[in-house]
Order: structure tokens, then C-alpha cells, then sequence
């Protein structure tokens, strides 16, 4: 009882010095006023690009119908990308896991592959399902998928050929939450699971009403 | 190169990279031992208390130099939970045991007043628990785990406040503890990092964006990292606070015998 007692009268101390300064999301976080997030706040809320890819299934994902009701959060990288695209998915998953069934129900993570070359749709399915099985692949040319990426204000995927004959894929690093048809926080690489834990809830309760899925 | 261990933030391989910084400190380390043995007389340099400084070394050159000190410095948290026991109960009671004996008769006067200041149990205790405190807050340890000095700033913090919590233990000067006093120095000493601990294994979050945002080794989760250095400590204060708690009881056991033999 003394150590449980010691840990959390520790546990709010590490909290209270946490809050206080760090990183950049955890100034963001300290700063952020009520009813805004811990990305980059669009305002107003941008119409949500539509477009078609390919599930790893092989069907078309029409991205206005699929999502619509739900909360989106649309993130363009490759598989073997060895920093952000991983920490970010991991980041996604491990909160999900932990949100309840209902909120993490109304969000739908999609990975569009920018490196359509290697990421082969079996690929990109093992690769999701290692961190998430309901995590959505979406598969494309080259071509298509950079001007999805255009049309969300992205960058185009840029390959960087290394010295050992492999490449690299420059690619936006922002995660782009869409609630219900329209585009409200990019967020940047840094955010961390306790920003996303604060946030997925509050855009779930901004899905409006008459388009909530059931 | 490099100097210190540091989070770069860029992804881990197994190929070897040197860190001149950690190998000057520990080579500045071994030279200091070897000039205090050189100089200490005759009966004061024991090959046991030379064996127990070659092993401290030993102990600071594995926990700091590639591939524990990078992987505790930017990877994994339980890694950085093994390298602060191993630094603070390990190398630190190895070193202080590897100085010749009346080592600190030879210290200046300025020196031997620090000394006799920060070496009182009281002093020390709290300058170790202010140290533990301090290399462990999430803003600090994130502002610092991405510098090299940063870095090199907790590892010999934690070396320094290692060397500081033991010193009433081990050496005895300038005063020396009962059994009894020692046991609860110890008690007090593990208790505050049990805690931290514990607070690793309960949190629902990564505490430290330094190893949540760091590029993932085989798929490790941040959060499981966190509570397994959490067990790390935990665990290690377990072990050592027994040990700790046995030996102190049998020398407990063994003064009361003398006493009542000499009363």
C-alpha cells in the first residue's frame, strides 16, 4: 500500500513536470485551448477530397462513401519505412486498443501506399496486420496515389536511390483527420499516444449526428 | 564520430559505431585508479579492492558504451532502466570498494570538507533521491536523451549519485553507520525508485516522447518497454534491498553478539 501510494503521489509529480514543458507536442498540448487538437487545427474545416484506390482485398475503396460517418485518419507512407510511418501506426494501434469499443469503432485508419513498386497489396496486409487487422490498405499506381496525395495538399512521393541499390521514399509524415466530408486536424509526426488519446474521442463526438454509422 | 551515447533518432542497426567520449571517461576513470593504487601504501592496496575497481569499470564501460548505451540512450526504456541500476548499484559500490583503503586521508582539505559535507548520510540520501528525481521527470530526460553532453549529463548523475548514496555504506568516513542505521539508509535509498517503478508499470501512456517516437527495434512497443522497465526496477530494487536487508541483518546479528560478549 505505501509503494502504491508512493507511486501515484510520484506519478502526479512526473505528470505535473511533464505538462510543463518537453517536446514540441507536449508544448502544443499545454497550450492547446478548449475545443481544439493537438495537430494543426484547420479552420474552417476543408470539403474532403474524394478518390479510388484498390484494398488490399482487391476491391475499390471509394474514400467519401467508406468514410462518411466515420472518423478517418488517412496517413500516405511505405512499408519500409523505417521511422515514421511505423511509429505512427504503432502509436495508432496501441491507442486503440485502449479506447472504448464504440469510439475506436468509429475510426477507420488508412494506409496508402506511396511505394506501390515494393509494397505489393499481400505485402502492405501483412505489414498492417502486424500492427492493426482493421487497419485499411489502399494500393495504387504511382501516378494515382501522387495525385490523391496533391489533392490533400500533400507533397508528391519523391525516391531517393541509396548507395546498396535500394531507395528510399521522401513522403509527407502528417496524419489527416477527416471527420464525417470534412478535413479538420493534420497531424504531424510527434504526436504522441497521449494526444491522440485526448483527441480521438473528441472527433468522434464531432461526427454529425444524421451521418453517424451504426 | 561520436561522443556520448544520444537518441538520433534514426533507425537501429547492429553495426558498431565508436563513442570516443565514453571511451575517455572510462579510460580517465581506469587512470585515476591506477595513480590512487600506485600511491596508496603498502596494505592499502588489496588485489581484492583492485579487482573491485577493474570490475566497476568494467560495469561503466558495458552500460555506456555502443550497443547498451545507445540502445538505453535512444531505443528502449528498459535498457535505460538497466543502465541507471547497473550505474547507481552496481559500478558505484564496485568503485567506492575499489579505492584503496584510507583513500580520502589523502584527499586537499577543500576536497576532504566537500567530501565530509555531501558524504553524510542525510546529504547523500537526499542528493541521490534529488538526482533519481530529477534524470527521471519526462521533460528533463526528453530534453536531455537528445543531446550527447545531455546524455553524458544523467549517465554520470547517475554515476555521481551512485558513488554518493553508497559512500555512508561502504567507506567509513567520516563517520560510520550502525548495522541498524545502515539498514534504514538502504531501505530509504530504494524506496523513491520503486516507486518510479511502479508508476512505469501502472501508466497507460509512454511517459518519455524519446523512446515513444523512436524508431521502433523488432516491433517493441513503447508502452510495454516502459512497464518491463518498470519491472527492471523494480526487480532490481527487490534483489538489492533483500540482499541488501540479509547482509545488513547478519552484521546487525553479529554487532549485538559483540556487545554482549564484551558487556
Amino acid at each position: 500500500m505505501r509503494f502504491r501510494a508512493l507511486a501515484v503521489a510520484l506519478g502526479l509529480g512526473l505528470l505535473a513536470a511533464c505538462s510543463g514543458g518537453g517536446g514540441g507536442a507536449e508544448k502544443a498540448k499545454a497550450s492547446t485551448p478548449a475545443g481544439r487538437y493537438h495537430g494543426a487545427t484547420l479552420t474552417p474545416p476543408l470539403p474532403q477530397p474524394d478518390f479510388t484506390l484498390t484494398t488490399t482485398d482487391g476491391k475499390p475503396f471509394h474514400f467519401k462513401a467508406e468514410t462518411q460517418g466515420y472518423v478517418s485518419l488517412l496517413f500516405f507512407g511505405y512499408t519500409h519505412c523505417p521511422d515514421v510511418c511505423p511509429v505512427h501506426m504503432a502509436n495508432l494501434a496501441s491507442v486503440l486498443d485502449r479506447l472504448p469499443v464504440g469510439t475506436a469503432g468509429s475510426i477507420k485508419v488508412i494506409f496508402v501506399t506511396v511505394d506501390p513498386a515494393r509494397d505489393t497489396p499481400r505485402e502492405l496486409r501483412k505489414w498492417l496486420d502486424h500492427f492493426r487487422p482493421s487497419f485499411i490498405g489502399l494500393w495504387g499506381s504511382l501516378a494515382e496515389v501522387n495525385q490523391v496525395q496533391s489533392r490533400f495538399g500533400m507533397p508528391a512521393t519523391e525516391i531517393e536511390k541509396l548507395p546498396d541499390g535500394s531507395y528510399a521514399v521522401g513522403h509527407g509524415a502528417a496524419v489527416i483527420a477527416s471527420v464525417g466530408d470534412s478535413v479538420r486536424v493534420l497531424y504531424p509526426f510527434g504526436v504522441r499516444q497521449a494526444d491522440w488519446l485526448e483527441d480521438l474521442p473528441r472527433l468522434v463526438a464531432a461526427i454529425p449526428r444524421e451521418h453517424k454509422a451504426d | 564520430m561520436l561522443w556520448w551515447c544520444s537518441a538520433q533518432g534514426i533507425p537501429w542497426t547492429w553495426t558498431w559505431r565508436p563513442y570516443v567520449g565514453v571511451w575517455l571517461f572510462v579510460l580517465l576513470i581506469a587512470a585515476a585508479y591506477v595513480y590512487w593504487h600506485r600511491a596508496a601504501q603498502p596494505g592499502d592496496s588489496t588485489r581484492a579492492r583492485r579487482w573491485a575497481a577493474g570490475g566497476g569499470i568494467a560495469v561503466v564501460w558495458l552500460l555506456l558504451d555502443w550497443p547498451v548505451g545507445a540502445l538505453g540512450a535512444g531505443y528502449l526504456e528498459s535498457v535505460h532502466a538497466l543502465q541507471f541500476l547497473g550505474m547507481s548499484f552496481i559500478a558505484s559500490p564496485l568503485l567506492l570498494v575499489g579505492l584503496p583503503a584510507g583513500w580520502e586521508s589523502r584527499l586537499g582539505p577543500r576536497a576532504t570538507a566537500w567530501l565530509r559535507a555531501l558524504a553524510h548520510p542525510l546529504q547523500a540520501i537526499i542528493v541521490f533521491n534529488l538526482i533519481v528525481i530529477a534524470t527521471h521527470v519526462p521533460a528533463i530526460v526528453d530534453a536531455l536523451m537528445t543531446t550527447q553532453l545531455g546524455s553524458m549529463v544523467i549517465d554520470a548523475g547517475w554515476i555521481a549519485g551512485g558513488l554518493l548514496f553508497w559512500w555512508p555504506v561502504l567507506r567509513a568516513w567520516p563517520s560510520r553507520l550502525t548495522a541498524a542505521a545502515r539498514l534504514a539508509y538502504m531501505l530509504a535509498g530504494v524506496t523513491l525508485h520503486m516507486g518510479v517503478g511502479m508508476f512505469y508499470v501502472v501508466a497507460n501512456v509512454p511517459l518519455y516522447r524519446v523512446y515513444e517516437l523512436a524508431p521502433r527495434i523488432a516491433g517493441i512497443d513503447p508502452l510495454d518497454d516502459q512497464g518491463r522497465a518498470g519491472g527492471i526496477m523494480m526487480a532490481g530494487d527487490v534483489a538489492l534491498g533483500l540482499g541488501a536487508i540479509a547482509i545488513l541483518l547478519w552484521l546487525w546479528g553479529r554487532e549485538e553478539a559483540k556487545r554482549a560478549e564484551q558487556g
